[in-house]
């Protein structure tokens, strides 16, 4: 088992939507990842995963809780700490049109990465972005490209080619295959696995698809209305999972094969995820869970441990 | 069984800046009565104007429809007038559109729109038609109707409109079903309580359905028979057994080795398809997939594989299943 590389504990993000009210998109996270592991984050649309994973490079200020980066805290650091932060944690985008700035030619955008840094100039700074095009299965002629001649999985791969210029550690991969075909999100995926061996990097995987994460991630945090309910190791998560949402959550997802479907018994889950900005009392998941009771209305469950390295809230466990 | 719906050799054009774009280069396939069908493919195959064909709203310019046979109960679709199609939209054939959000009036209340197909199709009373668009609205499992046929589409949450979308089409009681990609924008736990209120409409009212998706997990439950479209034409057919089991073209083996399953025990290593899809403005000689195909034989680029037999009712067009091959490979 490795170090912890990053651990996140009561992490608070609050938004002001005007009017006095207040959105809760991340209210108290906590989990830890290991060097060279991958975490997948998951749960639906919404539920602040998106928020965890920007909070986590520093794209918001938390209200509250800390983020600690090899022991340290990513909040409190001067002002060089800081910009060797930014080249140890670094961030792969959802929409690959949306993240690469269409007037500057892929050559700019992975070089600017390295001028920022001061990691290479001149002839060697022309030999790097060949060599990060070609480690992402790109041609090194085309660093005079725009973005729009790309297709959707090749911008997806400038974006990590972006992200990896400069070194870094630790990688917040933001649903970085959502928006792919499925038949190029495979390509994508092998391309990150096989970067993490090559590069000993540590993932935080954020995304909706479970099957997914399933194959990609070491451990799996499923979260609901902007907090964790359950985190344990992959494998464990998908045989024994304890919370009636990563039960209903797991069960909702389809398995391409009839003979099984058939076999499958779902859990349909009744209504909508509620509003964030006015959270249920107690138990956020009271108001759709099949095997609710009035305690569950009253107080709000902890993460406690139930099994090796597997936590759920739940007041039924 | 009869069949509902016959498309023969559709062909669908759209004249673009770049030039003419062939969207749909002869789809063939049968639909029966109170069957479910789903057509799987990636983006830009042809499978939503093939969908958007049968109900005529390609719009035309830029689109065209330049070949084929739509025979709907007998009736070829593209020859009826405008007028005539209008009465076979909505009330024979009705269509849920891929993105509820943008596809409900943002200006109507739900109701007044579910209530604009009835006044259209039928002529009811007014209270008549209150009482129904109550009915449907509670037939799609929407809580409170009579408080929800008074609210916009804003008030409606992502599946709720969805459901809502689902009323309308069904309004009529058509007697096919066009989803288009019904579940795409919405989360998984939604999507599983749309594809279970699609079977259970299809039980309970016998509705034939086509369902539109580049999801193949979603249609495994649903659908009875799936037919795969790549570049405009469909490359393989069969019953939801056959083709999960024994994928017999190599873009549909590809497409089921390309995601890993929830169910497995063991990780087994993902295979990418390599390569991307070709650009149907000048597509390729030959058969479609063989730029990126890892079995391309010589033949492939040259000439187009027919559709053949693997089974009773398991087609695919590939020229590894060409009976004169077997024969030399031996």
């Amino acid at each position: 088992m490795g170090d912890i590389l990053l651990e996140v504990s009561g992490l608070k993000k609050y938004f002001n939507v005007g009017r006095g009210q207040v959105l809760k998109a991340v209210d108290g996270v906590d989990f830890r990842i290991r060097q060279g592991d991958t975490l997948g984050l998951v749960g639906e649309s919404g539920c602040g995963k998106s928020t965890v994973g920007r909070t986590i490079t520093r794209l918001y200020r938390p209200t509250g809780g800390t983020v600690k980066f090899r022991g340290k805290d990513v909040f409190r650091v001067s002002a060089a700490e800081s910009l060797s932060l930014c080249r140890d944690i670094q961030m792969i985008f959802q929409d690959p049109y949306a993240s690469l700035n269409p007037r500057m030619t892929v050559s700019d955008i992975i070089g600017e990465a390295l001028d920022i840094h001061g990691l290479a100039r001149g002839r060697k700074r022309a030999e790097k972005i060949e060599e990060y095009l070609s480690l992402v299965g790109l041609n090194p002629e085309h660093a005079a490209r725009f973005p729009h001649e790309f297709s959707g999985g090749q911008r997806q791969r400038i974006g990590i080619a972006r992200a990896l210029a400069v070194e870094p550690s630790f990688i917040v991969c933001d649903e970085p295959i959502s928006a792919l075909d499925v038949s190029i999100q495979a390509q994508v995926v092998n391309l990150l696995e096989k970067l993490q061996k090559e590069l000993n990097l540590t993932y935080l995987f954020i995304a909706h698809d479970l099957s997914m994460v399933k194959y990609l991630s070491d451990q799996v945090a499923v979260m609901y209305l902007g907090k964790v309910v359950e985190v344990a190791e992959s494998g464990e998560l998908y045989k024994n999972a304890r919370h009636p949402y990563t039960k209903a959550l797991l069960s909702a997802i389809p398995i391409p094969d009839p003979d099984v479907e058939k076999e499958r018994r779902r859990i349909i889950l009744e209504g909508d995820v509620p509003s964030p900005i006015n959270p249920p009392v107690g138990c956020r998941f009271c108001g759709r869970c099949p095997v609710a009771q009035d305690v569950c209305f009253r107080e709000e469950p902890s993460l406690v441990p139930v099994g090796d390295d597997h936590v759920a809230a739940c007041h039924a466990v | 069984m009869d069949k509902i719906l016959e498309i023969s050799d559709l062909k669908v054009n759209f004249s673009t800046y770049a030039g003419v774009v062939q969207a749909v280069r002869g789809v063939n396939l049968y639909l029966e009565k109170g069957e479910a069908v789903a057509i799987v493919g990636e983006s830009g195959c042809g499978k939503s104007v093939t969908a958007q064909s049968i109900m005529r709203l390609i719009p035309e310019p830029p689109g065209k429809i330049v070949a084929g046979r739509l025979l709907f109960n007998g009736r070829d679709l593209l020859k009826l007038s405008e007028k005539e199609m209008e009465k076979v939209r909505g009330r024979e054939i009705g269509m849920i559109f891929q993105d509820p959000m943008t596809s409900l009036n943002p200006t109507m209340t739900t109701g007044r729109q579910i209530a604009e197909v009835l006044v259209k199709h039928q002529s009811l009373s007014g209270k008549t038609i209150n009482k129904r668009c109550i009915e449907l609205l509670k037939l799609v499992g929407i809580p409170n109707p009579e408080k929800r046929a008074d609210q916009y589409p804003h008030e409606f949450s992502g599946g709720m409109r969805q459901r809502a979308m689902i009323a309308m089409a069904l309004a009529c009681n058509p007697q096919l079903l066009i989803a288009d990609e019904p579940t795409t924008s919405l989360d998984v736990t939604i999507q599983a309580q749309i594809m279970e209120l699609m079977k259970e409409l299809q039980f309970k009212l016998s509705t034939s359905i086509i369902l539109i998706t580049h999801d193949l997990g979603i249609v495994a439950g649903l659908c009875s028979r799936i037919l795969v479209m790549y570049a405009g034409k469909i490359v393989e057919e069969g019953t939801a057994d056959a083709l999960f089991h024994n994928p017999s073209h190599p873009y549909t083996r590809g497409l089921l080795k390309s995601f890993p399953r929830l169910d497995s025990v063991k990780k087994e290593e993902l295979t990418p398809i390599a390569g991307r899809p070709p650009d149907l403005l000048a597509p390729p000689r030959g058969c479609a997939f063989w730029p990126r195909c890892d079995r391309a034989m010589q033949i492939c680029a040259r000439e187009e594989p027919p559709s053949m037999e693997i089974s009773t009712g398991h087609r695919a067009n590939c020229w590894m299943h060409y009976d004169g091959l077997k024969e030399v490979s031996l």
